[in-house]
């Protein structure tokens, strides 16, 4: 058996009308990440305002991954390099999600942008997240690098969000026949404390990144941040919720200049749920989500066209 | 990018227009011949649910066997649109990715392991690959509609319950479930088979001499449609071939989805111990 390398190398990378993608990867603290850069094919188009994607967690890591490729292929067509990641512990990186800290979480977003600014030449940063990719982003803009943001429906707090991941699981606890096996959120929330780790629906809550994250509060501490923002509200409501409005209120008051879209999902859909669901025949299953994918791209296209 | 024994290169495996994103897993030094191709459902990205096949692949490496995982066309960071239909499988991304590991990891023989929808587009691919020596699949949806017309009402208002998650719990509700299952008994006729696509497939796999591992919990709700489609097989091959079907059945829980660590685990490592035990057989069978 022998590699060949040559053939891997030629595929590491591809072409789809005029945006190139690489994929690669990077080393952070010992570690590798697996990143996958977007850029225009024409250099010459090229800014140097670049961005970093953050991702979720849990199942959503894989069922916004075509939001975060529409914005990303979107912004890379207006000449913005993009580099989407995973952190250590996620996906198709190394590292064990156990050994995860809030603030192993910062050093990788960081050592992403690093990594984006030395492979493209960029010089000024944004920000992209989508749910807790959002509060991450949101984390890591505090320390005044960014000078944009894209935050699709971030939740207000690391407590909030992992409480809403347990309860989802209340749900589904519905078809346990053993009654006797479910658990209350307050239950789940004594598991992680008093064992170091919650399973919810096959994905661990560790401690180590529960008790730093559950109390930032992005409608409380915005840091340094006092560039562009845009935040998606992405659900079936029409007005802008409270969660929202606490985050926009948060960044104006920064200095900020805040853009609010709330965009009307489909029924059916959930962001952040799965995109291929049955919507007739039970035997087939069809993409849900490809309207919201290119309302989110669209958007963040014109707030681009109109802040530059 | 290289851990304790493997290495993992990002490709884009050509699909006609189409570039479906894969990672290559490979041993970091030698290895065996007998490459991995590993498949999810369909809405899992090609590192499965909570990295499974991230954990899988790293732990076949180790044992020196290179794999291939791979996002099928207008899934995750591959290109293109889908569309999901159980009798259609997507065999032409899993040939599209074993064609891509033989190349890149100079391996000629091919297992395949894969869950759900992908346990269909595995058996489909198998079938026309000559080199795929195994395939291990975990719960698979086998049945289909004996004529897929248009639906009754009833399906309908089943459909749009499921396209809410409350609506998707109450019908798992084992006391729902209980009558419409009685319900359904009342009605007349079969309104399901096993899938003709899938039978044929494992019948064209099992007289090539290949092996077919079923990994089902004893609690897995299609258990009893899987003993009829090998009983159904059966009738198509030798009893030798039939003997080449196995069912690995793990007590105590239906791995409905994955959703718990421990079903993780048995997965991870029944698809570990089904290459490995493969290798083993296919090294007896070369040994003169």
């Amino acid at each position: 058996m022998e590699l060949d390398r040559t053939l891997l190398a030629e595929h590491a990378s591809h072409t789809l009308d005029g945006v190139t993608e690489r994929a690669f990867v990077f080393e952070v603290e010992g570690e590798r990440c697996f990143g996958l850069l977007y850029r225009p094919q024409d250099d010459a188009v090229r800014s140097d305002l670049g961005w970093v994607v953050c991702h979720s967690y849990g199942l959503e890591v894989l069922n916004l991954r075509r939001s975060e490729r529409g914005l990303a292929r979107r912004l890379a067509s207006l000449g913005h390099p993009v580099l989407a990641f995973h952190r250590r512990g996620y996906g198709d990186s190394s590292g064990a999600l156990a050994d995860s800290t809030l603030e192993w979480h910062l050093r990788d977003t960081r050592a992403a942008a690093e990594r984006l600014a030395a492979e493209t030449g960029t010089t000024r940063l944004g920000l992209i997240g989508g749910k807790f990719g959002g509060l991450i982003a949101g984390l890591a803009a505090r320390d005044g690098s960014a000078e944009r943001l894209i935050l699709m429906n971030p939740p207000l707090t690391g407590a909030s969000y992992f409480r809403r991941m347990i309860k989802e699981m209340a749900l589904v606890q519905l078809s346990i026949r053993d009654e006797a096996s479910r658990r209350s959120t307050e239950d789940m929330l004594a598991e992680l404390e008093r064992d170091g780790m919650v399973d919810v629906l096959g994905f661990p809550i560790y401690r180590g990144l529960y008790e730093p994250i559950k109390g930032e509060d992005l409608s409380a501490d915005a840091g340094a941040f006092s560039g562009h923002a845009l935040l998606f509200q992405i659900s079936k409501r029409s007005g802008v919720g409270k969660e929202t409005q606490a985050v926009a209120d948060r960044l104006q008051a920064n200095g900020a200049t805040v853009r609010v879209e709330a965009l009307r999902e489909p029924p059916g859909t959930t962001f952040g749920g799965v995109a291929y669901v049955s919507t007739g025949d039970p035997m087939t299953r069809e993409d849900v989500q490809a309207t919201v994918v290119d309302g989110i791209a669209d958007a963040a296209a014109g707030w681009m066209r109109e802040t530059a | 990018m290289t851990g304790a024994g493997w290495q993992e290169f990002p490709a884009f495996v050509p699909l006609g227009d189409d570039r479906l994103c894969s990672v290559v897993c490979a041993p970091s030094e030698g290895g065996h011949d007998l490459g991995v191709v590993l498949l999810t459902g369909g809405n899992y990205t090609r590192t499965h649910r909570n990295r499974m096949w991230v954990r899988t692949a790293r732990a076949l490496a180790e044992r020196g066997f290179p794999s291939i995982r791979v996002d099928y066309h207008g899934v995750g960071d591959s290109t293109g649109t889908a569309f999901f239909d159980m009798e259609v499988p997507f065999d032409k991304d899993a040939l599209a990715a074993a064609a891509f590991l033989k190349r890149a990891a100079g391996v000629r023989r091919l297992a395949i392991v894969a869950t759900c929808f992908g346990g269909r587009s595995a058996m489909a691919a198998a079938a026309q690959e000559p080199d795929t020596v195994g395939i291990s699949i975990a719960p698979v949806p086998l049945s289909v509609p004996k004529n897929r017309q248009p639906l009754p009402t009833r399906s309908k208002v089943r459909l749009w319950m499921k396209r809410y998650a409350v609506g998707t719990k109450l019908l798992q509700n084992p006391t729902v479930r209980r009558l419409r299952g009685k319900a359904a008994a009342r009605r007349d006729g079969p309104a399901v088979i096993i899938s003709p696509r899938f039978k044929k497939d494992v019948v064209e796999v099992l007289k090539r001499g290949g092996a077919v591992r079923f990994v089902y919990g004893e609690l897995t709700e299609g258990l009893d449609e899987l003993h009829q489609a090998i009983e159904e097989i059966g009738a198509h091959v030798t009893p030798e071939q039939r003997t080449h079907v196995e069912v690995d059945l793990t007590e105590g829980t239906s791995l409905l989805r994955f959703q718990t660590l421990a079903d993780q685990d048995v997965i991870v490592s029944r698809a570990v111990d089904f290459v490995d035990s493969l290798h083993r057989s296919l090294s007896r069978a070369a040994t003169p």
